[in-house]
């Protein structure tokens, strides 16, 4: 009773959680430093920005045979295909306007050449809606995804930078660390 | 006669300028401080990215506040409202005119000094209704008549803290309450011997007068948008940030002076360091101590800060008067 009183008087609760911040205060800093030093490198199952697979030749795996934009629940993906001159069906227009995807991986899952695939990319912002509208060009462009296991789902060291191509921020590959 | 006139007259007004511009100065470093604090007791680093660890902070952050347009609502009463955030931030201002620093450096050494103390520092709570009452805002109204509530119910207690104090110094003169603390830590106020429970209620009324967390009811973010200050943007707003600084440092220097023996040293071998390092040591602890209770505590409900206030802060404070009493007493 007495001592209820006194602890009620004398806050003692309050005072037992000072003690847990103050301890707090020495822990090491969990925040990744993201995007001046560091960066997040995702896992080989991660569903990031799309990219265009080709095969050893260089030649594009796509067939345009329009699956992938038939699948695709949120009508991402807009195709016009052509006849090459080995005979084969490509894709002339190949278009994903990225902001209405939900990254949901049914047209990855669809397509019967491997041709579209996820990749690594989860940066694009940018200042104008046309910027997330990739083509086929892009497409081609974006890094796929890291299948070193030493590499994936580590923080690697990275640099911020905003130069005339735009802002990204890019590994210097320094060091790397598994954030648990 | 004359000359020496025109010196005491240079000196007072020094001494007055240099007052101003700590309290003006401090707030700015106190802030970055603070988010510093706050990140790493939340195990992440706070501010990083102006300057060498984000040093440079408060000063975006000002050079921000600078550039908000300052808005005055509809209906509002343009004087008061205008005149609201300086009637808070100056009495704090004035309370450091009677804070010894060190047995030299003062503004002023008045016979009455924690009496002034006290009085100017419950002027303060005027701006904070002042703004509240002058945005013509149910939020900012309420704001303000829970800071009017809360002064009227912690002052009581934190008189009665100082009550202690001065019985134990016999004397309300600033100087006159650090020399009796005088000869190491052991004749400290704080001392369980001396006046530790007026430390603690002084220290409890203390956060209720800077409205700082755990009794911020009067800014209570949850229920009342930002309390008083909820119209208020730009360069007033940041103004009322800066009283709430500004109260906290006086009220650390003051807890300083009344408790932790101001500006005499801890133990009798290191009385060679000047005084004024000992006073900034000491109050930066207490204000440490604000910022670290800042981040631990969650905000009282407004019945239980009334509860702890008078069923508990004023019995205690009477009964600590009365026991100072029986053995002050001399028979
Ligand atoms: S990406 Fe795959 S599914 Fe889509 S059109 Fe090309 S081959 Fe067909
Ligand atoms: S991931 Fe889903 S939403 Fe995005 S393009 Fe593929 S099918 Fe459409």
């Amino acid at each position: 009773m007495l001592k209820d009183f006194l602890k009620t008087v004398f806050l003692w609760d309050l005072v037992q959680g000072m003690r847990l911040t103050f301890r707090y205060q020495f822990k090491k800093v969990v925040t990744m430093h993201y995007p001046d030093k560091e960066k997040w490198v995702p896992y080989d199952r991660f569903r990031g920005l799309h990219y265009q697979a080709v095969d050893e030749e260089g030649e594009l795996k796509c067939v345009a045979c329009e699956l992938c934009a038939r699948i695709c629940p949120a009508g991402v993906i807009t195709i016009e295909a052509y006849e090459d001159d080995k005979g084969v069906r490509r894709p002339s227009v190949y278009e994903m306007d990225l902001h209405r995807c939900a990254y949901c991986g049914l047209c990855v899952e669809v397509c019967p050449e491997d041709a579209i695939n996820h990749g690594a990319g989860y940066e694009f912002a940018g200042f104008d809606r046309a910027d997330a509208v990739m083509s086929l060009e892009k497409l081609l462009k974006n890094k796929p995804n890291e299948t070193d296991p030493e590499k994936m789902g580590t923080v690697a060291s990275a640099r911020f930078i905003r130069d005339k191509d735009g802002i990204r921020v890019e590994e210097d590959g320094k060091k790397r660390y598994r954030w648990w | 006669m004359e000359a020496l006139l025109a010196s005491d007259i240079f000196w007072v007004v020094f001494k007055s300028f240099l007052a101003v511009a700590i309290i003006f100065g401090l707030p700015l470093p106190f802030t970055w401080l603070e988010r510093k604090i706050a990140g790493h007791i939340q195990v992440r680093p706070g501010p990083m990215r102006v300057g060498f660890h984000g040093v440079l902070q408060p000063i975006a952050d000002g050079l921000k506040l600078f550039l908000k347009e300052d808005i005055i609502p509809t209906g509002a009463d343009k004087f008061l409202f205008k005149a609201a955030p300086f009637m808070a931030l100056i009495p704090y201002i004035a309370i450091f005119v009677a804070i010894p620093m060190s047995d030299e450096a003062y503004v002023s050494n008045m016979d009455i000094g924690v009496l002034y103390v006290l009085a100017i520092g419950g002027l303060s709570i005027y701006g904070i209704i002042m703004g509240g009452w002058a945005s013509n805002s149910k939020y900012a109204l309420l704001g303000g008549l829970r800071a009017a509530a809360q002064m009227i119910s912690y002052e009581v207690a934190m008189g009665f803290a100082v009550i202690g104090v001065i019985m134990m110094a016999q004397s309300l003169n600033m100087q006159d309450i650090v020399l009796a603390q005088q000869g190491g830590f052991l004749n400290w106020n704080i001392m369980p011997h001396k006046q530790l429970i007026a430390f603690f209620i002084f220290m409890v009324a203390g956060f209720a007068e800077a409205n700082r967390i755990p009794f911020d009811i009067p800014e209570g973010e949850g229920e009342l948008g930002a309390g008083f200050h909820t119209e208020y943007s730009g360069m007033r707003f940041a103004l009322f940030a800066l009283a709430e600084y500004a109260a906290m440092i006086s009220i650390s220097a003051l807890a300083a002076v009344l408790f932790l023996g101001g500006w005499t040293s801890p133990v009798g071998f290191l009385d060679f360091v000047p005084g004024i390092v000992w006073f900034v040591l000491k109050t930066l602890f207490m204000v440490y101590l604000f910022m670290w209770t800042r981040f631990t505590w969650p905000r009282y409900r407004y019945d239980q800060l009334m509860t702890l206030g008078w069923k508990f802060l004023i019995p205690l404070g009477v009964a600590n008067v009365l026991i100072t009493g029986l053995f002050v007493i001399d028979f």
